[in-house]
C-alpha cells in the first residue's frame, strides 16, 4: 500500500494552520478545521493513489492528522506568544468584544484575569492536552466520512 | 437496526452526555470536560444552555450537531432516500450541509441578522444529520466482515 505520510503531513497542515491565532475561529463551527484537516488527507490519498479507503484506515489518517494539526497549532501558537503575539487571547478578546456586555461580572472578570496572567510553557501544555483527546476524535469521524465520500478506483484491503 | 447504526448513534449519545456532564460533576472532572470542549467550542456561557446555572460543555449550535449524530443513526433510511445515490457529489453535500451554519453565523456577525437559540440549533443539526449519515455509511464499512482475496494466504 502507498505510503501515507504525505497525506497526514498534508491535512496536518491544514489543520494545524486552521487552529493557529485567528483561524482558530474557524473549530468553533464544531471543529472545522480538525475536520477539514481529516478530510483533505483523505481526500488526497485517496486521489493520489486512485483507491477507495476502508473507513478503519480513513480514520487512522484522520487521527495522525488531527494529532499532526494539534503539534502545528501548539507549535505556531507558543512561537507567536513568545514573539509577543498573543495569539491565544484572540478569541477571548473577541469573546469580551463581542458579548462582554451580557456577561456575568464575575464571569467578565475571570476572562480579564485569564487574559492578564503570563503564560508558561507548562500551563500551555496543560491547557491545551485535554483538547487532544477530543482533536483524534474528531479526526477520526472526519478520516472516516472522508473515506466514505471520496472512492476513486479499486478498494484497498482493509489491514 | 444495524450495526453500523447502534454503533455511530452510541458515539453521539456519548458525545453528548459528556457534553451535557459539567452541571452534574464536580471540581477537577468539570474542569476537564471543560478544557476539552474548549478545544472545539467557543462555550460562550449566553449561547450555550444551561443547567442549574451551569453551562454545558458546548454551545447550542455544538449540541445541535452532537444531537444530529445519533438522529441521523435513527433516520438512517429516511436520510439513504435522499443522499444514497449522491456518488461522487457527496462530498458537495457535506459542504452544503456547513452553508446554513456560514449563513446563520455570517448574518449574525455582519449585525444583518441576529441568530437566536433554535437558529443555532437547527443549523447544527443539519449538519449533524449529514455528517452522521456518512459516518454511519463508513462505520457499516468498518464493521462489515472482510473477504480474503483469492490467493492471498491468510495469517
Amino acid at each position: 500500500m502507498p505510503s501515507k505520510q504525505q497525506s497526514i503531513i498534508l491535512g496536518g497542515l491544514v489543520a494545524g494552520l486552521l487552529s493557529t491565532s485567528y483561524l482558530s475561529f474557524i473549530n468553533f463551527l464544531c471543529c472545522a478545521g480538525i475536520l477539514a484537516g481529516a478530510l483533505v488527507a483523505v481526500w488526497h490519498y485517496t486521489d493520489t493513489n486512485e483507491l477507495t479507503l476502508p473507513a478503519g484506515q480513513g480514520a487512522v489518517i484522520g487521527i495522525l492528522a488531527a494529532l499532526v494539526g494539534w503539534l502545528v497549532s501548539f507549535v505556531l501558537n507558543y512561537v507567536l506568544i513568545q514573539a509577543g503575539i498573543r495569539a491565544d487571547l484572540t478569541v477571548s478578546q473577541f469573546m469580551l468584544d463581542r458579548f462582554g456586555a451580557s456577561m456575568p461580572p464575575e464571569q467578565y472578570d475571570a476572562l480579564i484575569a485569564q487574559m492578564e496572567q503570563e503564560i508558561t510553557l507548562g500551563k500551555y501544555v496543560v491547557s491545551a492536552l485535554p483538547g487532544l483527546a477530543l482533536s483524534a476524535l474528531f479526526g477520526a469521524i472526519g478520516g472516516a466520512i472522508g473515506a466514505a465520500i471520496f472512492k476513486k478506483g479499486e478498494p484497498v484491503e482493509a489491514a | 437496526m444495524s450495526r453500523a447504526r447502534w454503533i455511530t448513534g452510541a458515539l453521539g449519545l456519548a458525545i453528548l452526555a459528556v457534553a451535557f456532564a459539567p452541571p452534574f460533576v464536580d471540581g477537577t472532572a468539570r474542569t476537564l470536560v471543560m478544557q476539552a470542549f474548549s478545544a472545539v467550542c467557543h462555550q460562550i456561557p449566553s449561547r450555550s444552555a444551561t443547567i442549574d446555572g451551569v453551562p454545558l460543555a458546548a454551545c447550542d449550535r455544538c449540541m445541535g450537531i452532537y444531537f444530529g449524530l445519533p438522529l441521523a443513526a435513527l433516520l438512517f433510511t429516511l436520510l439513504a432516500r435522499v443522499l444514497g445515490d449522491l456518488g461522487r457529489r457527496a462530498p458537495i453535500a457535506l459542504a452544503a450541509s456547513v452553508f446554513p451554519i456560514a449563513l446563520d453565523w455570517t448574518l449574525d456577525a455582519l449585525g444583518i441578522l441576529e441568530n437566536t437559540v433554535p437558529s443555532r440549533w437547527v443549523t447544527g443539526l443539519v449538519f449533524g444529520l449529514v455528517a452522521g449519515y456518512f459516518l454511519v455509511a463508513a462505520v457499516g464499512d468498518l464493521v462489515r466482515p472482510r473477504r480474503r482475496l483469492p490467493g492471498k494466504p491468510s495469517n
